[in-house]
């Protein structure tokens, strides 16, 4: 009945003369037509359009794209320059004002960081990481800043938000980890439901327990399950990879063992799924780089050498 | 011959976009929400949006754009809230000398059918709305919406039906 070709035809006014008459006929015509003619001058509530234009357009100020700022740099130098000096004033005077309200957590090399919130949810703060948010606001505004890497469990409430340089999550309730370093953003929900959006808004996810993603200059670039029996991740000593390039599996122990790798000759490029335990830099670089053929030896200075 | 394709960039490109599409997100919104002030704010954030990354978007995507951002914001603001749409009906000229008695009719009619429009699934009444108010073909409709263009026939048989077996219980 759907796929009612008169009817769409009708709505459409693509009906010939005899099909017309013959839709004439249907028992509904009548009601329709009567329901068509009651809803023919119907609008949409207006909107001052140009307002919104000059409101839109005021945004160039404050953040203007690069192609339009070449053009004006030459004619209006000395302005930009007076208007970057008092911004940067502003700029500082916000952040010392505000200093005092905020709590930051940082995270050292080879070291982790448990943590409460104000409205009792927790979270693990992984080894170079960082993680900003205002006592002040809580709990009506759950917001924290994060660089690196921590798992949260998220007390049920208002929206809770990580935000990252490449993107947000979003929350009410539940366990998920968030990776945000370099130009990529990865999430993996644990448990409960975890909505992602990429910085301009143009991505947006959401995932369900078990479920990841990997975010790359905000695009979506992988989405995957976490295999059943692998739930574990580096909170209870156990860091997954899952389609990485080499190079991050090998930040990542530098990161945890406080170590430094030189990488020799290795393609760092190449793209591998593998974990490492933390019980032991031993046993994590043989699960890690053994089975890719890759040779390495530790020295005493605490670097390792790896060789293909 | 030009070398460069317009910008998104060319303030002159990004007000014809504006004008070409603002209204329409706005209504669409509207339609799905029945929440002015939130169509407004939307629809003012996807264009400040695309203004500051107009860099990344070519002028054929603009669209799409601004839509994908608009829906994307609304997920978060927009939590199942009731509807209550209400529409500007437009004077013909042939109401202006007619009895009181008939404005009133009118009145209570156009009244009962905001609330019947109101009263549809969200995806029926979005295609319902855009379709007739809007008078989107269906090809624009499912581009809008990101669906195929089979959704929305079956939307839209199904608000007709909907509305129509209320418009016949008003008389």
């Amino acid at each position: 009945m759907t796929n009612d070709e008169l009817l769409h035809k009708w709505i459409n006014g693509e009906l010939s003369e005899e099909e017309l008459t013959e839709f004439k006929r249907r028992p509904e015509y009548e009601s329709l037509r009567e329901l068509y003619q009651n809803t023919e001058n119907l609008k949409a509530p207006d909107f001052n359009q140009e307002q919104m234009l000059a409101q839109v357009l005021k945004a160039k100020a404050a953040a203007p794209p690069a192609t339009a700022l070449k053009s004006r740099v030459r004619l209006f130098s000395l302005l930009k320059y007076g208007v970057a000096a008092s911004l940067l004033i502003f700029a500082g005077w916000m952040i010392f004002a505000n200093l005092g309200s905020e709590v930051v957590i940082q995270v050292a090399q080879g070291e982790r960081q448990e943590g409460q919130l104000p409205d009792r949810s927790t979270f693990v703060l992984n080894a170079e990481s960082r993680l900003r948010y205002q006592p002040k606001v809580w709990p009506e505004k759950r917001h924290l800043q994060l660089q690196g890497e921590a798992f949260f469990r998220v007390e049920k409430g208002s929206r809770f938000t990580v935000r990252t340089k490449n993107g947000a999550v979003e929350v009410l309730g539940t366990q998920f980890n968030v990776w945000s370093r370099g130009e990529t953003l990865e999430v993996t929900c644990r448990s409960g439901r975890v909505a992602v959006r990429s910085k301009d808004a143009r991505v947006m996810e959401e995932l369900t327990p078990g479920k990841a993603l990997r975010l790359v200059r905000g695009q979506l670039q992988d989405r995957w399950t976490v295999p059943e029996g692998q739930q574990s991740n580096w909170v209870e000593g156990n860091s997954r990879f899952e389609k990485v390039p080499l190079a991050r599996v090998l930040e990542e122990l530098e990161r945890h063992f406080k170590v430094r790798i030189d990488r020799g000759q290795v393609d760092v490029q190449e793209i591998v799924t593998c974990n490492f335990s933390h019980k032991s830099l031993e046993s994590a670089l043989a699960t890690s780089l053994k089975f890719m053929e890759i040779d390495y030896e530790i020295r005493k200075d605490s670097t390792i050498y790896l060789r293909k | 011959m030009q070398a460069n394709p317009s910008s998104v960039c060319e303030e002159s490109t990004f007000t014809a976009i504006f004008k070409e599409y603002s209204k329409t997100l706005h209504n669409y919104l509207y339609y799905k929400t029945g929440n002015l002030a939130l169509s407004h704010d939307l629809t003012q954030e996807a264009f400040v949006r695309l203004w500051k990354n107009c860099k990344d978007v070519v002028v054929d995507t603009a669209k799409g754009y601004v839509f994908k951002v608009a829906n994307n914001l609304l997920i978060n603001e927009h939590k199942h809230q009731q509807v209550v749409l209400k529409f500007q009906k437009l004077p013909t000229i042939s109401q202006t000398n007619e009895s009181p008695a008939y404005l009133l009719e009118e009145k209570e009619l156009k009244e009962r059918l905001e609330a019947a429009i109101s009263a549809l699934p969200e995806k029926q009444r979005v295609v319902f709305l855009l379709s007739r108010i809007e008078r989107k073909t269906y090809k624009e409709i499912a581009e809008m919406l990101g669906i195929s263009k089979q959704a929305v026939e079956k939307r839209m048989y199904n608000a007709l039906d909907a509305l129509r077996l209320i418009s016949k219980k008003i008389r």
